[in-house]
């Protein structure tokens, strides 16, 4: 089966280009669904904008950083607390969030006054906070308000122990968040790394890269390391730091999670400083072990690896036995931004005797898509940039038992009466490493067990 | 052996992240890399670890040993030759999927 139009999109044909359904036999070089291009008008696309990518991916992730939006007030609300990334800095990036307000008489006679006062503000209001990003919008843009120049002004005004970064990457610089991605990173190499020589407690260094602390995800991930005695010199961005991000050139290894949001940098990296780039997956046991074990290899600490894994495996492998019991056989939709759809697909197969029956990515590249398509089955759609239309005809063929997704769609398929997990920010994370694939599993247990399903079903309105 | 090199190189699609680098020059120098120190490393050779990146191709390559001959028990009765010869084959088709007939239109944009 080549690639495929949904019924729904038949008054837009050009959609056929981004739906697969992988047929037997079939490889990546028959058939690879379109990618990273624009939306087609008349797809209601659920992509975020450009802007998106750089803040609420990537830079808000960090814990000890002002995080000031030039632009109206909407711009910073809806990048604002969405993301579950946690911090052990008491939160800080999760609490606040700063906008210049922009209103219309700024956007007629310039920004830049605004911003300067906003800037003077927020340091002044977080005294002990020293490091802000600067973030364009569209407006911004658009009347070419130059934050640069602005930023550096402050700098000068306040010394040396403050530093700004600025993010040029207005909600339409590209096709979907992605290209925020690629900003912020291609942005932070050339400016800011470098700056700063970390202070180096071992001799094996990474820096570990496309990982964002989605409810804990990276503590767990550096309780492994710490016990392997590796130091992270950088995390990118989850739990980490402005300062930590200026000294990435220092690290021996740039371990890649997220290749999609951080693959660039870690390129980059590689070219520049001659970091090798080693890409991993962190969800599953299998995976995990893998990557400890190349790690462990790497390093020539492969004994300390297997100490770790076998360390784990024996707190959480029944746990995973008992949820396997119960879940194997269901079927599964993978709807998120991208990268998710090859790390986990293997791993719910592999580990938990799930069938991952349909496949969406937001804002993936073909690259995402060779990955996914490689590991996922026969029979199973995969979609570029989907919409709810789509996602409707696609639970009406598969009749999935659980769907990751987001809470936008996810509050969609509950009106089915289908059980949905945030893929994004997780029900009751973290994901990553052993304890979260015992979590992922619990929380799609509970998804596809719990009673309330039957209730739902009932109309009371009958008993009235 | 053309029996034995498909099972391998679907083997591979499946499990791993090193055959879909970014771009052209990265999915080349990886396949090269990683599956020349396995070539090595199957056939009771010592690899070169002078350079951070063969230490890395290393790592990948220890674990893509160890997972195969673990998978595939009519590896461990192949003479050296016909190891060698098996990993070339892999190589030359995994170039072929990955990069000459890839439909990834990025994989050959000259910047990251």
């Amino acid at each position: 089966m080549p690639l495929k139009l949904l019924k729904c999109d038949q008054t837009i044909p050009e959609r056929e280009k981004h739906c697969y359904v992988k047929g037997p036999g079939e490889s990546i070089n028959d058939f690879l669904p379109s990618a990273d291009v624009p939306t087609i008008p008349g797809s209601l696309s659920e992509r975020g904008c450009s802007f998106c990518g750089a803040k609420l991916v990537i830079g808000g992730a960090l814990k000890d950083t002002i995080q000031l939006i030039h632009g109206p007030v909407g711009c910073a609300y809806n990048t604002w607390h969405t993301k579950r990334y946690t911090s052990d800095d008491e939160n800080f990036q999760l609490k606040y969030v700063w906008s210049t307000d922009m209103k219309e008489q700024h956007v007629i006679f310039g920004g830049e006054k605004k911003l300067k006062q906003s800037i003077l503000e927020a340091f002044r209001e977080f005294p002990e906070k020293k490091r802000m990003m600067i973030y364009t919008t569209c407006a911004t843009a658009l009347i070419g308000d130059d934050i640069q120049a602005v930023a550096k002004d402050v700098e000068v005004e306040l010394g040396e122990e403050v530093d700004i970064f600025c993010i040029e990457c207005p909600g339409f610089a590209g096709v979907s968040q992605s290209k925020g991605h690629h900003v912020f990173n291609m942005a932070w190499m050339k400016d800011k790394v470098g700056e700063v020589e970390p202070e180096i407690t071992s001799p094996y260094t990474i820096n570990f890269i496309g990982d964002y602390n989605i409810q804990g995800d990276t503590l767990v991930l550096k309780k492994y390391f710490d016990k392997m005695g590796i130091q992270v010199i950088a995390h990118f961005s989850g739990n980490g730091t402005y300062d930590e991000l200026r000294g990435m050139h220092r690290a021996k290894l740039n371990v890649v999670n997220c290749a999609r949001s951080a693959g660039y940098i870690s390129s980059e990296l590689k070219k520049k400083y001659d970091i090798p780039r080693l890409d991993v997956d962190t969800f599953g046991f299998n995976y995990t072990t893998e990557g400890l074990r190349k790690l462990g290899t790497f390093f020539g600490l492969e004994d300390k690896a297997e100490e770790v894994i076998s360390e784990e495996l024996e707190k959480y492998k029944s746990k995973l036995e008992w949820y396997r019991e119960k879940l194997k056989g269901k079927k599964v939709c993978i709807w998120t931004g991208g990268p998710r759809l090859w790390h986990w697909t293997k791993t719910l197969e592999d580990e938990l005797g799930m069938e991952v029956v349909a496949m969406s990515s937001k804002f993936g590249h073909q690259e995402d898509f060779e990955k996914a398509i490689s590991r996922g089955r026969e029979g199973t759609i995969y979609i570029d940039d989907g919409n709810e239309l789509e996602f409707f005809e696609v639970l009406d063929e598969v009749k999935p038992d659980v769907i990751f997704t987001g809470p936008r769609v996810g509050e969609l398929v509950k009106k089915l009466q289908i059980p949905y997990i945030n893929g994004h920010g997780y029900h009751n994370g973290p994901y990553m490493g052993f304890e979260g694939a015992v979590n992922m599993a619990r929380d799609m247990y509970n998804a596809i067990y719990s009673p309330l399903w039957k209730l739902s079903k009932e109309d009371i309105r009958e008993a009235l | 052996m053309e029996d034995r090199v498909v099972e391998l190189v679907s083997f591979i699609q499946e499990r791993y992240l090193w055959q879909f680098a970014p771009r052209t020059w990265d999915r080349e120098e990886n396949i090269n890399g990683i599956l020349n120190q396995a070539s090595q490393l199957l056939t009771g050779k010592k690899v070169s670890l002078d350079t951070p990146k063969e230490n890395c191709f290393y790592a990948d390559a220890k674990f893509f040993v160890n997972e195969i001959k673990n998978k595939f028990s009519w590896i461990n009765e192949m003479d050296d030759v016909q190891k060698k010869s098996l990993i070339e084959s892999a190589k030359e088709k995994l170039i072929e999927v990955t990069i000459t007939k890839s439909l990834n239109l990025e994989v050959d944009s000259p910047k990251y």
